[in-house]
């Protein structure tokens, strides 16, 4: 009853608690609605089998879920067979995936699936595709291809493959994406089985015959049916959509945290400013418990309505967000917004659930009111520092200094993360300590002014900010947190940009590169003809680990005659420590095709990018791989050939390295842009609302000076400079607990790279935040200053 | 009993060994100069504060050695407050201020009885009303009302009609000496207006934290109010 009641009361002082529950919520639910929308839907050119049976996937090195452990060629057949022996099964099919590219006047044709776009021709009975001209492949010389290809059948089409580019006849089109090889041909292209697909009558008890495939399998893989099949789809659609997912989750985390931070200062605040209404419930017999449930209360409700709300605009603004994700290319292809009840029921918990959590330092201080507080005359300034404060504020900004020499000396993997744990602390630090700093700067600043003015403003300026510290403190902190993640982020992505050049330039520089353009790889062809220069053969390999299961590694296949003697491979230090063996030991590996083999390990060296941390004889790979591409070759300028094979390309090796890294960067830079733009809105409102609640609370105030002869303008002036030097001091705070992370990730890029690397900071984005926060602020203090001072009725 | 306050480095001795009893059924206002520990008394007596050394009964109950718990339920249940201004909860309608210190017990409130108490301080048309809809002397009476609501065995008001004119004074008083007279409500009551306290049955003088001067009232007497103000402005020469 009282929270309620109090919400619709005091709702000025719940606004800025709302409208955080209203972003965050809305992002998060964008972010829900997008991931549930861009699940894995059947793929057409499965959808036609009522059940697949695949393979387990392993984990990578850093424990996610990866690749399919692939069953040999003689697994896959007794398994078939035993599929073939369910009652109502009619047909069961091996799915066959491997690089295939149609290539027109000496250029491959694009297409981003290519990788995976040939198959057997069975494999066209499990898709949704009929023939719409000619006929089934024959011979191992004839392929259907898909329509939109646009060759008719009875022609010629040179089409590229891993071995390189062999003449196909089309013997007929099908209405849908691929090249449909004879299952002869189509199986010596992919050896290795991952999926299989069931074919059942129309009207056969699917789950039924699922379950029956399910306990065959048994723990080596499992039977999916409906939109679980959804999981068998090419790879670069899967790596779409974790790109896209990365970004929308990275903009949703940060959302969380600053609603959590909003919500957090700006329920302390009105706890404050509502001490004396607080101290009168304890008189009349509240225990501190009922006046902690009451302000956790309020924030349910708060949090609740914000995001019922936050959901509502969720809504409408995932059209668009979808819109910006497929412009940047991180989205599955087709992608719809589809609304169901689970991403809004989740974001709306999500929401009442931080509202909560950020009510949690409020109530506990509300709880601590003492009784006779209701007594107190006028709502008097506590002290600027409480003990909790200084200890938090001093344990994190130790914590911070720590962070930061860490970053300094840690290793590549560990620094940016140090570096932002760094900046977290340090920023965090600053907002707490805030009221002390905020002191002696105001004093410095406001000498000149006050010793030489004669008027009211310059006295009342300093006055106001040395006697309410703790309200300035609040006006400033989010301003601290703002103007902090503005130049940590833009500055981390500055200061990287700035060392990776100067990297791939002490690399690279004299080497060229053959790359592929198009084609997703060099086929062998191509690499027999240049037999100069590095040409990695990157394949998966499935070790079997005792404590983890299935894990798949990087191989790669090397022509170097160093490291490729058959039946060897050469390890990095990483990997021979993350396999536990030493050289001379012998590691087992499943290939590509399913096959289990030993192997030697010849040697252990130290890591070596440009070598590889597991690496066999390019033959080995080969053989166990026939679906491998090698990405490009690298050689010495004057190695370069005269000639290139159909559709390769050279290039100079240092500017096609950056070149990448400026695709990759301007992903980046978007993830970048978005953050800035959350932080930034985000602490706008928390000033907003800070200057708002000083504004209301301090109605007599300016009453008294009104009564003193200040006018409008004057009182005005006054609240606007008064913000405006909170946000310059904080603006000032911001930026200083940043730079040690920031100089700690230049000092470690440097000792890294070799060259000499110094910290970058984005004036661009230090002026729009500063200013922003400056905009938000001003004018929110302007607006309550003159709403309070209007006449009134009553 | 002894308070002291600590003022930086200073102490301010706020109560300097008073010892007093408020019998059941008395009125008795608290009167002095400002500053000489009138509020402190008060607060110390109703468990809003602790003296620094002595003890404190309330209805036999020695309250001085209470944790801050005990002393909650103590406010609760045996204690009603009316204080100068800010009473009540903005956001609450009069009804459910009374109703308040019913729900923080724990008990569920019955509507008549909240609307009893209304209409005992004459305000049962206006239970629905706000306390911004309500005048200052409306709003002392809610304030009343809500003090009475649990039957506490001492009321305890701190200038309760410092902020009201003369004639609301006047009611809000009356009122307090009708509870005393019908249903023998042991009340104090801080003031620094003789015409308040000669609605009292006794006065007590403050002067530095000590007791000055003590006044038993006679009901009949017509000058009480000159006979107050007379012993205020000897305490303050
Ligand atoms: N919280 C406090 N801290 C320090 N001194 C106090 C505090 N409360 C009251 N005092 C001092 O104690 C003395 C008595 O105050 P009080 O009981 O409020 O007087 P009165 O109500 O009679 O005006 C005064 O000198 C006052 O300044
Ligand atoms: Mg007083």
């Amino acid at each position: 009853m009282l929270a309620a009641a109090n919400i619709r009361e005091h709702w000025r002082a719940f606004l800025a608690t709302f409208l955080a529950v209203v972003v965050g919520v809305g992002l998060i639910a964008v972010t829900f609605i997008l991931y549930d929308s861009g699940r894995p839907r059947p793929q057409p050119r499965v959808a036609d089998a009522p059940v697949l049976v695949v393979s387990n996937q392993a984990v990578d090195q850093t424990g996610a879920v990866r690749d399919r452990v692939p069953w040999s060629e003689s697994e896959a057949a007794d398994l078939v067979r035993q599929f073939d022996g369910i009652d109502g099964v009619e047909a069961t099919i091996i799915d066959r995936n491997f690089y295939a590219q149609a290539f027109a006047n000496d250029e491959p044709v694009a297409d981003e699936a290519a990788m995976e776009a040939g198959h057997g021709w069975s494999s066209a009975r499990l898709a949704t595709y009929r023939l719409t001209a000619g006929r089934a492949p024959q011979a191992d010389n004839e392929v259907v291809v898909g329509t939109d290809l646009g060759v008719p059948a009875g022609s010629a089409l040179p089409i590229g493959l891993t071995d390189g580019m062999h003449t196909y006849t089309v013997s007929g089109t099908t209405d849908g994406h691929g090249f449909y090889f004879t299952d002869a041909e189509a199986a010596r292209r992919d050896t290795g089985v991952t999926t299989i697909g069931l074919l059942v009558p129309r009207g056969s008890p699917v789950s039924d015959i699922a379950d029956r495939a399910g306990s065959i399998v048994g723990d080596a893989g499992s039977a999916l049916t409906g939109d679980a099949r959804g999981v068998v789809e090419p790879g670069y659609i899967t790596h779409k959509r974790f790109l896209g997912a990365q970004l929308i989750g990275a903009m949703a985390v940060m959302a969380l945290f600053t609603t959590i931070f909003v919500v957090a200062a700006t329920l302390a605040l009105a706890t404050t400013q509502r001490r004396r209404e607080i101290g009168l419930l304890r008189t009349i017999g509240a225990d501190p418990r009922q006046i902690r449930r009451m302000v956790l209360g309020e924030a349910a409700i708060v949090g609740l309505l914000g995001s019922v709300v936050g959901c509502l605009a969720g809504i409408f603004a995932a059209p668009a967000m979808l819109a910006s994700l497929d412009r940047l290319d991180v989205t599955p292809p087709d992608s719809r917004i589809i609304i169901s009840a689970w991403p809004l029921l989740a974001s709306t918990a999500v929401g009442t659930g931080v509202a909560v959590l950020g009510a949690w330092v409020a109530s506990r201080s509300a709880a601590r009111v003492a009784p006779i507080e209701a007594l107190l005359d006028a709502a008097t300034e506590q002290r600027p520092m409480s003990r909790g404060r200084w200890i938090a504020g001093l344990a994190i900004l130790g914590l911070g200094v720590v962070l930061a020499f860490m970053t300094a000396v840690g290793d590549a993997d560990g620094r940016l993360n140090l570096a932002i744990g760094t900046s977290v602390c340090l920023i965090a630090a600053a907002a707490l300590l805030a009221p002390i700093v905020i002191r002696p700067v105001v004093r410095l600043a406001t000498a000149p002014f006050a010793r030489r003015s004669s008027g009211a403003g310059a006295m009342l300026v300093r006055a106001e900010l040395l006697n309410a510290t703790r309200r300035a403190a609040s006006t400033a902190a989010p301003v601290i947190v703002a103007v902090g993640f503005a130049v940590l982020i833009s500055g981390l992505v500055d200061t990287m940009r700035m060392a990776y050049p100067a990297e791939t330039t002490k690399q690279l520089a004299g080497q060229v590169l053959i790359d592929p353009g198009n084609a997703p790889g060099l086929s062998d062809a191509a690499v027999t003809q240049n037999p100069v220069g590095r040409a990695a053969l990157p394949t998966r390999l499935f070790v079997a680990r005792p404590d983890a299961g299935d894990t798949v590694i990087d191989g790669v296949g090397s022509r170097d005659p160093r490291w490729s003697r058959p039946g060897e491979a050469v390890l990095d230090t990483t990997m021979a420590k993350f396999l536990k063996v030493q050289a001379g030991a012998t590691v087992t590996v499943r290939f590509a095709d399913g096959l289990i083999t030993p192997l030697r390990v010849a040697q252990v060296l130290p890591p070596d990018q440009a070598r590889g941390s597991f690496v066999l004889s390019r033959d080995t790979v080969r053989e166990h791989d026939p679906t491998a591409l090698t990405d490009n070759i690298f050689m010495a300028a004057d190695q370069a050939p005269a000639h290139l094979s159909a559709g390769a390309r050279l290039q100079n090796a240092e500017q096609f390295a950056l070149e990448e890294y400026n695709t990759d960067a301007k992903l980046t830079d978007n993830l970048a842009m978005m953050l800035t733009v959350v932080a930034v809105g985000y602490s706008g409102l928390a000033v907003a609302n800070s200057m708002a609640m000083a504004g209301y609370g301090r109605r007599t105030d300016f009453a008294v000076m009104k009564s003193a002869g200040g006018t409008r303008r004057q009182l005005l002036d006054l609240a606007v400079s008064e913000t405006g030097l909170l946000v310059l001091i904080g603006s000032v705070l911001g930026l200083l607990a940043t730079l040690p992370a920031l100089a700690g990730v230049a000092s470690g890029l440097s000792a890294e790279t070799g060259t000499q690397v110094t910290v970058h900071l984005n004036g661009g984005t230090l002026t729009w935040a500063v200013l922003g926060s400056l905009v938000m602020a001003t004018a929110a203090s302007a607006f309550v200053t003159w709403n309070v001072m209007r006449p009134r009725n009553r | 009993m002894h308070k002291v306050y600590q003022r930086g480095t200073q102490e301010v001795q706020a109560l300097d060994g008073v010892s007093i009893g408020f019998p059941t059924g008395t009125f008795t206002a608290i009167m002095g100069p400002s500053g000489s520990g009138k509020s402190t008394l008060l607060q110390c007596a109703a468990g809003l504060d602790e003296p620094s050394a002595g003890q404190i009964f309330v209805a036999g109950a020695d309250i001085s050695g209470m944790d801050e718990r005990q002393r909650t339920a103590l406010r609760r249940d045996r204690i009603g407050f009316v204080f100068q201004a800010f009473n009540l909860v903005a956001s609450l309608t009069a009804a459910q201020n009374v109703e308040l210190p019913l729900r923080f017990a724990g008990r569920r409130p019955d509507r008549a009885e909240v609307t009893r108490a209304l209409s005992a301080v004459g305000l049962g048309e206006r239970t629905g009303h706000r306390p911004s809809e309500l005048s200052g002397g409306q709003q002392q009476r809610v304030a009343l009302a809500r003090a009475l609501i649990t039957r506490p065995d001492v009321l305890v008001a701190d200038e309760p009609t410092g902020a009201l004119d003369t004639k609301t004074s006047r009611e809000v008083l009356s009122l307090l000496r009708l509870l005393v007279d019908q249903q023998s409500q042991t009340t104090l009551m801080v003031t620094h207006d003789p015409v308040a306290a000669s609605y009292a049955d006794v006065v007590i003088f403050l002067k530095d934290g000590r007791i000055a001067d003590r006044l038993e009232l006679d009901p009949t007497d017509g000058s009480k109010p000159s006979r107050i103000a007379a012993q205020m402005a000897r305490l303050e020469a």
